[in-house]
């Protein structure tokens, strides 16, 4: 009783969002296929900016609002590749490489910001983005076919000046990473099962003798639940019908993947412990030899990169961006969805980062449709979304905050 | 002389030089260009008159150590609240104006005086959180605004139910201190009754951070530990200092609305805080630091700035926004400066 009743408690946001995702499916009433399709799309383009998120949390410099210099550097690095017409995979190349690059330097100038303020890094990071968007926008806006000469006819403002206010991927490099290979939902499944029987076999068979009973059991046991789990899936008559239609872009799944590996492999270097020591407490790490400065520049960077390949996904799957407004919002969503994943301003893990994602982009997903259904105003729903991405931001601060406070007054009394 | 002279700089702020300079630059090229110098100019005057008060909330927050006033956007609500009631009892004119104010300040006194004890557990992270305290609370409002019953037609949406996006108050209150007695001369207009206004707020408040209170307010926030030492309440103090900049965020936005000419709901006042933070920056505020002097040199420079640059930029390069591109880049990057210097590497 007392392990459930803690179950709850420590993962209650995580429930009280599902609840709410649940609540929300029912009272929108949305075809499955319509809502498990535009998911696994939401998913898939909004994932890596999520996880860009998680080192600087290590680091303990809590939520980096700066990543939308990040998002910056990516429609920065597009509006290139649209220019030299490049498209398919060539393009997605090319348009990482830029983007990683600036990303890069703009990283390592946050870094240094970031240094400088120590004790602010969330606020210094959210004004940063600001002060940035104002760069970009005179750098895209006003100097482009002024200072730098350029001339696009299809990507400049007719005056000749400035870029134009919307942009179109050409043809070929909408969807250029989705589009090169897909597969159902079903087979991903199957794959993904196949990949865990082979690796819980490979654990068993590799430390039979090491292992503990009990262990070998827990791990059968939970390799047969998400065999049962598939199995259901794929019998059920509407979900199976479901899940045989919806496709899943191979690649950048792959991409995901790869980031998400990282970000699990970085932890175990001694660059990741260097980020955990630094976090723990910087002045101990100070003491024990550790070049705070460059610890923290070194995660900013890490998490600036992440953050412009993640808006890199993004795009290339909606094909089309508004040119300076497409990166005003990327920050409070990845912060807020990562904080609806469970995660806290001094931990998030990649568990998190994806089980938040999932729930915030259901809700964000089905929040229209069922604020009209129950209010008859397409409205409500649409400003419940930037109340829960601003709320949740709000109350995870605060309660950190409240926190960090009591633990230095009751340090200050004893 | 010349360390002197770098020492002078550091210690007045490369970014507030900028500003400076900028707005000198374009208040010179207006008559260079041969613009309608006195209209321009007009519009600036309004332009500082109308954003003086929003402005002077950053004073009392400052001073009683919770940091600049990121959550501009509660007080803001709560004067908008205040607009509504008087705009729904179709109360014009003065009595209109007034009432809006009266009628807002026991909402700005109940949300300041509730910020005020969430500030007091939350100290070291002012900022950050009254920043996404006052986020959540406008998008909280946006729900709120959809389903206010209403009377007078003129707030209320066609559906029949919440309240406009802008409220045009040409019919009620518009305009009604910038057209009380304005002084003209030669073509330029002084909006008497708005600096006339933004005068009596600032004596009121400069009256008050002198008076008891205000020395022990001051105390509190520029070192808590002694003034706790010294008998002051520190906390009392800060919700005091909190509540305060609430009320007059009420007032500042009814102030700026009458001149504007519209009440605007929804998203709107989102991002007033961070130009009402800069120009008390750039009027030479620090993180602790704040005077009626600061805000009124601080108004003149960045609204002065922001309405004369425009009018310039577009003969030397038409169609282009870059007047909303200085704005972003002058006051974050005086903001930037600001944390910069107010944390350091302690």
């Amino acid at each position: 009783m007392n392990k459930i009743k803690n179950y709850i408690s420590e993962n209650f946001v995580v429930i009280f969002f599902a609840v709410l995702c649940t609540l929300a499916y029912l009272i929108a009433g949305q075809a499955p296929y319509v809502v498990a399709s535009d998911l696994i799309n939401r998913v898939m383009r909004n994932s890596i900016m999520v996880l860009a998120l998680i080192i600087p949390i290590m680091t303990g410099m809590g939520l980096n609002f700066g990543i939308v210099v990040g998002a910056m550097s990516a429609q920065a690095a597009l509006i290139f590749i649209t220019h030299w017409r490049l498209t398919g995979m060539v393009g997605i190349l090319v348009a990482l490489v830029i983007c990683t690059v600036i990303s890069i330097v703009c990283g390592y100038l946050l870094g240094r910001l970031f240094n400088k303020t120590r004790g602010q890094e969330m606020i210094t990071g959210m004004i940063a983005g600001y002060f940035g968007q104002g760069i970009y926008l005179l750098i895209f806006l006003v100097l482009m076919g002024t200072v730098i000469p350029f001339w696009d006819d299809q990507i400049s403002i007719s005056t000749g000046i400035g870029v134009k206010d919307t942009l179109n991927l050409i043809d070929g490099m909408k969807g250029a990473m989705d589009g090169i290979f897909k597969l159902h939902l079903s087979t991903v499944l199957l794959i993904a099962f196949g990949v865990m029987t082979a690796c819980t076999g490979y654990k068993l068979w590799k430390e039979k003798t090491s292992m503990e009973k009990a262990e070998r059991t827990a791990r059968i046991a939970r390799w047969a639940g998400y065999g049962g789990v598939l199995v259901l899936l794929l019998v059920i008559p509407p979900v199976a019908a479901v899940v045989k239609r919806c496709s899943v872009p191979i690649v950048t799944l792959f991409f995901i993947l790869a980031v998400s590996a990282l970000c699990q492999f970085i932890t175990k270097t001694k660059l990741g412990q260097d980020f955990r020591s630094v976090g723990n407490d910087i002045h101990i790490a100070e003491a024990s030899g550790i070049d705070v400065n460059k610890i923290r520049i070194l995660a900013t960077i890490f998490s600036t990169v992440l953050a412009s390949w993640g808006q890199l996904t993004f795009l290339q799957n909606m094909g089309t961006f508004s040119t300076y407004t497409a990166q005003q919002n990327v920050g409070t969503y990845a912060i807020a969805a990562l904080l609806v994943g469970g995660a806290t301003i001094d931990k998030a893990n990649v568990k998190q980062a994806f089980t938040g994602v999932v729930l915030f982009q259901l809700l964000f997903l089905l929040a229209p449709a069922a604020g009209t259904k129950i209010f008859h105003d397409t409205q409500v729903g649409e400003y419940f979304r930037t109340v829960i991405s601003n709320g949740v931001i709000a109350v995870a601060l605060v309660l950190h905050a409240m926190n960090k406070f009591k633990g230095i007054a009751s340090e200050a009394e004893t | 002389m010349k360390s002197k002279m770098s020492k002078y700089i550091e210690s007045f702020g490369v970014t507030r030089i900028v500003a400076i300079t900028f707005f000198l630059a374009v208040a010179i090229l207006v008559p260079v260009l041969r613009l309608n110098t006195l209209t321009l100019y007009s519009q600036a005057l309004t332009r500082m008159a109308m954003n003086g008060v929003l402005v002077l909330t950053m004073v009392p927050i400052m001073v009683c150590g919770a940091g600049m006033n990121f959550a501009l956007p509660i007080g803001i609500i709560c004067g908008l609240i205040g607009g509504l009631i008087s705009l729904n009892m179709e109360l014009t004119g003065f009595a209109g104006f007034f009432a809006a104010i009266v009628f807002s300040i026991p909402f700005a006194l109940v949300f300041g005086y509730l910020y005020g004890l969430l500030m007091n557990r939350v100290k070291g992270s002012e900022m950050m959180i009254a920043t996404y305290v006052g986020f959540a609370m406008i998008s909280v409002m946006c729900i709120v605004w959809l389903f206010i019953p209403l009377d007078n037609l003129i707030l209320r949406m066609q559906m029949g139910r919440g309240v406009r996006k802008d409220v045009v108050l040409s019919d009620y209150w518009a305009k009604i201190l910038d057209d009380f007695h304005p002084i003209e001369i030669g073509g330029l207009t002084i909006p008497t009754g708005t600096f006339l206004f933004l005068f009596v707020m600032c004596l009121l408040v400069y009256l008050y951070m002198n008076s008891k209170t205000g020395m022990m307010m001051r105390a509190a926030g520029q070192n808590p530990g002694l003034a706790e030492a010294n008998g002051i309440n520190v906390d009392k103090m800060r919700i005091w200092g909190i509540t305060l900049s609430t009320v007059l965020g009420a007032i500042g936005i009814l102030v700026y609305a009458q001149s504007f000419g519209f009440l605007q709901f929804y998203d709107s006042p989102k991002m007033m805080s961070f130009s009402a933070v800069a120009a008390v920056l750039i009027g030479g505020a620090s993180n602790k630091k704040a005077s009626i002097f600061n805000v009124v040199f601080g108004v003149m420079v960045f609204q002065g700035l922001l309405t004369l640059s425009l009018p310039v930029a577009n003969v030397i390069l038409p169609e282009s926004n870059i007047s909303d591109i200085v704005r972003m880049i002058i006051s974050n990057g005086i903001i930037l400066y600001a944390l910069g210097k107010g944390s350091g590497q302690k």
